[in-house]
Formats: structure tokens, sequence, C-alpha cells
């Protein structure tokens, strides 16, 4: 049997000596005003934080919170470039608002690099994964993704009514990473558990919390030795072999890479392909008009990236200061909402409403400066593909029941019950 | 009098508005009783509030009925017609006198000055105006006669300022010569088009660059004119050849830049 040194239990054990992070008391609860009590995680946020944050753009525009130990959220496309291009002020070292505040020793390299890397390190771990994500490498993604998305849809038998979010969207980026990260697809229903876990229990007690990250942390782990045993042509492989430094990866770099790719590229898809299925359930006039016109979905995608970006990060912010008006405290959150960007009137004409033609379309739905998303590619991809096949296949469909469809709390939205009348 | 036997209420309705943008354009809002206007309209003044509960209703229904808008009218009668096209025909003819009906926007902008009852129906006169303007404008964006990066409410709104300012300034008070007023309209309308690149044919040539400083790899350049953009083994964007846009070319390069998040694209004119 093969084996890595670093990843035998005694090495794994000795890396126990990392600083401890801080943790602060858990608030939640209804919020008594968006601007200086919100919170991502109630219900309202979840059912529409459109609203919400139009009206805190208009007279904020920053909105603090006193609950996950102090955070900040700005609203306008303005601020929240600013604060993406701003890495000095800014560290990434925890992209999860929560209430548990990472070492500051954890920078500039943070739990699951890239994503959590701050410069200079930051541009070393992104060059490792660049290659594999370019749109030419997740072209050779599409004709299996195309099959496993007409397998979804054979599945759906006589019904005539189906969940999308769980019975077609969910499927096609769980597949999609399972492949390129070598894990057996037949593991997607833990997958769901891992997304829930590290992205919807945010405010669960603290012990509960870490148990349910290490279970991820285990599978992972198991992952790695199957991969050590048994190396094959997949980015598990690859992590494990690839040097940075001259070096081999950190066992933590490896499962925390593997970690970043498992969840960011499984929650955030299926987010954006749920959430343009919902727009066009319920808006007959954009379905006629792609179905008349395909040509014109690669426009439309990127107006529903714009519309329901799927995704807002968390920065914490480096030392005291006063930024743009608001007087921040070192390791205060800021929450990056890059869908109340995408919905800044400043930025964009007829920012509140969904324009499936727009052709000038600087959103932000996959981040601003170095932390661009690494999945961008493979996120388009899925998306057009998920679609196209929607589309041939479907063509008409409605929403069976509005009021039964849910929508994730947290920092990726996306329908999570999605109920549509087909045929 | 009271109501005369076979007219319907429309009918009626119809009559006093246009019996009110007489008198509103001739005596002006404050020289106009709502009783003239009933005795006009052949009705009497319990028959006209009926219809019309104030001054200010009458003034704004007038102007909706009877105010001149050119713009809308044309564009009913060929709405084939290119949009900058209608906007010339207005715009050439906006130094002209015109109609009694025509000034009547006038007393209602003066009227709303001073009285709320009247302000509030012509913000919404006014709004819908320009909505419906901004809508023309995203046509002819759509369409590629204006700069897409325009926005059409500021569009809307210049074109508005135009039009009323124009009602204000009478060719008694100071007047233009047509044809120097045409020429600079027409230079207004191409200012407003689509960022003209010129090709090799011209004096001037233009080339796309990338600034790499900028670029995140997002790849909207070579998504959206993969003629002119590529990429590198990590998924940078970068220029084929020396970046010179071809002829036919150049809307695939506006919309490349217009649509980089990083503003990484950059169009360069060269003599």
């Amino acid at each position: 049997m093969a084996t890595d040194e670093r990843f035998t239990e005694e090495n794994l054990q000795a890396r126990g000596d990392v600083p401890f992070g801080v943790r602060n008391e858990i608030i939640t609860g209804p919020v008594s005003d968006w601007a200086t009590d919100f919170s991502h995680l109630e219900p309202e946020w979840a059912a529409d934080p459109y609203r919400i944050q139009d009206d805190l753009r208009q007279r904020c525009p920053i909105a603090h919170t006193a609950r996950f130990g102090g955070a900040w959220l700005p609203t306008t496309y303005e601020d929240v470039a600013a604060i993406a291009y701003d890495t000095d002020r800014f560290s990434s070292r925890s992209i999860i608002m929560s209430n548990f505040r990472p070492p500051r020793e954890l920078a500039p390299i943070g739990g699951s690099p890239p994503i959590s890397s701050d410069p200079p390190f930051h541009r070393d771990a992104r060059k490792l994964l660049l290659p594999a994500f370019t749109k030419s490498q997740i072209a050779k993604q599409e004709p299996g993704t195309r099959s496993f998305c007409h397998a979804l849809i054979d599945a759906f038998g006589e019904r005539d009514v189906v969940d999308a979010a769980t019975e077609y969207a969910q499927h096609i980026p769980m597949r999609v990473i399972a492949d390129m990260l070598g894990f057996p697809p037949e593991d997607g229903p833990q997958f769901r558990e891992f997304v829930e876990d590290l992205l919807e229990g945010i405010n669960l007690p603290q012990d509960e919390r870490i148990e349910r990250v290490s279970r991820m942390w285990e599978y992972l782990l198991a992952q790695v030795y199957d991969h050590i045993d048994r190396p094959r042509e997949d980015l598990t492989s690859y992590l494990l072999n690839a040097e940075i430094y001259g070096r081999k990866l950190e066992p933590g770099h490896v499962v925390g890479a593997m970690a970043l790719l498992l969840i960011a590229g499984i929650d955030t898809s299926w987010s954006a392909i749920g959430a343009s299925l919902w727009h066009l359930a319920k808006t007959p006039a954009d379905r006629q008009r792609l179905l008349a016109d395909p040509g014109l979905l690669p426009t439309a995608i990127e107006e529903f990236l714009r519309a329901y970006a799927p995704v807002t990060m968390a920065r914490l912010v480096k030392q005291d200061m006063s930024w743009h008006g608001v007087e921040m405290t070192a390791d205060d959150w800021i929450l990056l909402s890059f869908p109340a960007a995408n919905r800044d009137p400043a930025q964009f004409d007829r920012a509140d409403e969904v324009v499936i033609d727009r052709e000038v379309n600087r959103h932000a739905a996959f981040g601003l400066g170095i932390h661009r998303c690494l999945g961008s590619h493979l996120a388009r991809m899925e998306l057009r593909v998920a679609l196209e096949v929607w589309l041939e296949r479907i063509g008409e469909f409605s929403l069976a029941d509005p009021t039964a469809v849910t929508w994730a709390a947290g920092q990726i939205r996306g329908p999570r019950t999605l109920p549509l009348r087909i045929g | 009098m009271g109501r005369i036997a076979g007219v319907t209420a429309a009918e009626t309705r119809e009559r006093l508005l246009r019996a009110a943008a007489d008198m509103f354009a001739e005596r002006g809002y404050d020289g106009t009783r709502v009783a003239d206007i009933a005795a006009a309209a052949g009705l009497s003044n319990g028959a006209l509030y009926a219809h019309f509960s104030s001054k200010a209703e009458l003034l704004v229904g007038a102007l909706r009925a009877h105010g001149r808008q050119m713009l809308a009218e044309l564009f009913a009668t060929d709405p084939s017609r290119s949009v900058t096209d209608l906007l010339l025909a207005v715009g050439r003819c906006l130094p002209r006198r015109r109609d009694p009906s025509g000034y009547l926007i006038v007393e209602a902008l003066v009227a709303a000055r001073r009285d709320q009852d009247v302000a509030r129906p012509m913000r919404d006169y006014m709004g819908e105006r320009a909505d419906w303007m901004a809508g023309l404008m995203r046509v002819a964006q759509a369409g590629g006669e204006l700069d897409p990066a325009l926005s059409p409410d500021a569009l809307a709104h210049f074109c508005l300022l135009l039009a009323m300012g124009s009602a204000l300034i009478t060719p008694d008070l100071h007047a233009v010569g047509e044809a120097e007023w045409a020429d600079l309209l027409n230079r207004l309308v191409t200012a407003f088009g689509p960022a003209v690149i010129p090709t090799q044919t011209g004096t001037t040539q233009v080339r796309v660059q990338i600034n790499h400083e900028r670029c995140q790899g997002h790849g909207r350049c070579y998504d959206l004119a993969p003629s002119l953009f590529g990429d590198d083994d990590e998924g940078y964007g970068t220029v084929l050849g020396d970046g010179t846009v071809p002829p036919g070319l150049e809307h695939d390069a506006r919309l490349a830049e217009l649509n980089c998040p990083e503003h990484a694209v950059e169009l360069v004119e060269e003599a």
C-alpha cells in the first residue's frame, strides 16, 4: 500500500498546534432594523434579500449588525468593488461569515486556499488550479454534462410535476465536480449535507458545527488515502503531487483546496441553474423568446447571473479604520454581497428588472479582482448546458405551486425546492 | 342644460377636455374659471364636476388629450421607422411656432410650480412621458442606433428638456436658422450613436488591447469576440495577432470592452 508521509496519522496530529480563533455569542431571531441588525440567515432575507438591499442602498448605504461578533454590509456596486480590490485592508482568511473568526496567524494561507488566501501566497496557490479551469479544459466536460442532464430528465418519467431543484439543478454540478475530483459519483447525497453543514449551519452551536465540518474533513481524507493508493488523472491526485515553492503542498492545503472545489462547485451552480429555471417558469414571455431564439441564451444567462447572482463572499477587516463614512474595527466581518452590487441602479440601467437581451452587462456575479471565481468557466458551461437541455426537452413549464418554492438562507442563494409543472 | 340626450359620458368628457384645452391655452390656468369651461362645453357646473373633480384634473387631462405629442404620433404612424430618424424629424420642428394647444404644456408647468394640486398629476404625467421616451431609447439602443452605454433615462431626460424648452422659447422671443439647427441635431445624433470605429479604410485604425494588470480571466472578451481574443494556459485573456479590428468586428470589439468586469479590455485608436 502506497504511503504519503504528510498524511500519516502522526503527522496530521502534529499539525494541531494552530492558535485558537475567536468565538462570539450566537444571536438569532427576528431582525429589528436591517440597517443596524441585519442577518442573512433570517427567513425574510432568504425569501427576498433584494428588497432589503435596495432599501439599505438608499438609506445607509453600509449596514451594520452586532450579530456574528460585528459585521458590515455594503450595498452599492462601488463599495463592493472597492472592498474586493482592497486586499491590503480586507483579508480573505475566512470567507464564510460565522460566529467564529479563525486566528490571524492563518493568513495569508487560510483554511481553503486560494479562496481563503491573501497576497502574496494567494497568487501561487491560485496558479496551481487555474490551468484545470480554463474554458478549453472545461469544454472537455461538456458532452458528459449534456448526457447527464438528459439522463436526469429521462428519470422524470411520465410525471407532470417535478422538483427542478432536487431532481435536476442540484445533481448537475455535483456530478461534474465529483468527476473532476475523482470522487465516487454515488456520494452526491453526502455532498449536499456537506454544503448545508458548511454554508447554512452558521448559527448552530459551535460543537455541533465543528462536528459537522469534521465529517467532511474525514470524508476528504478518505478520498486522499484512496488516491494515494490508486493515483488517477484527476484533481485530487493532481493536488497530492502539486508543488509550491519547490515543496509538496501541506496536507491542510490539499484537503482545504479539495473542500473548496467540492463546496464552491456545487451549491453555486445548483443555485444559478435553479434560479434561472424559476425565472423562466414564472416569466412565459422570456421562456417563449428563448425557445424561439436559442442564440439569445448566452446573453440571457449573463442576465440571470446578474439578477440572481448566487454568491455572497465575506472578508475580515484588517485594522481599525474609517472607511467610506463608517468606523470599522479590526476583525469586523464584511458581508460582500455581489448580488447587491449587481442590482445597484447607479451601475445598471433597470437594475431591478430581468432584461434577457441586456447586451452590456458588467456584472460581478463571479466577484471582482484577484479572487474572481476560479470555476466561472465551469459554472457558465453547466448553466448553459443545463438550460439548453431543459428548454429542448421540456420547453413548456410553470411553477406548480409558487408558495412551495423555498430558497437557501446564507451566503449562497438559490431555490432548494422548486416544484415545476412540465409539458 | 345638463346632459345632452344621446351623448355618452365619454363624449361629454371629450368635449370638456377640448374646451379646457382651448381655454387654458388662451387664458392660462389662473385666468380660466371652471364655469367658463363648463359653459364652453355647453354643460352646467354640476355636470362638469360629475366628470372632473378639480381644475387641476381638467388641466392635466387636457394636456394628456390635446397636448402636443408629435413623437408618439409619428411613432404610431410608422413604428418601423428608425428611432433616430423620428427624433430628428421632431427635433427639426421644435423651434417652429406651434398651434395654441402646443403651449398647453407651458401653462401646466407654470401652474405646477405654484399649485400642489397640479404638481402631483404633472409629476405622473412627466414620469410617464419620460418612461415612454426611455423605452424608445432602448429600442434605438437594441437596434444599434444609439450607444448602449448611454443611460436611456438620461437620453429621455435630455429630449424632454429640448421639447419643454422649445415650448418656452418661442420664435418670437428668439429664433434659430432651420438649416443650422438641423445640422446641429445631426451632429448630436451621431455623437449619441454607437462608437463608430474607423477601420483600415479610414485614416485611423482601432486596435483592442488588454491591460494585464487588471485582467482576472473572466473570459468575457474571448466569449464575446472570439475572433479578436484568446486565452492563455491559465485562462487570462490574450489579444490575437496585433489586435487590429477588421471591418465587421467593431461591434464585437465594443461588446468585449463594455462587458469586461475588470475594465481590462481597451480600444485604442491609432493614426
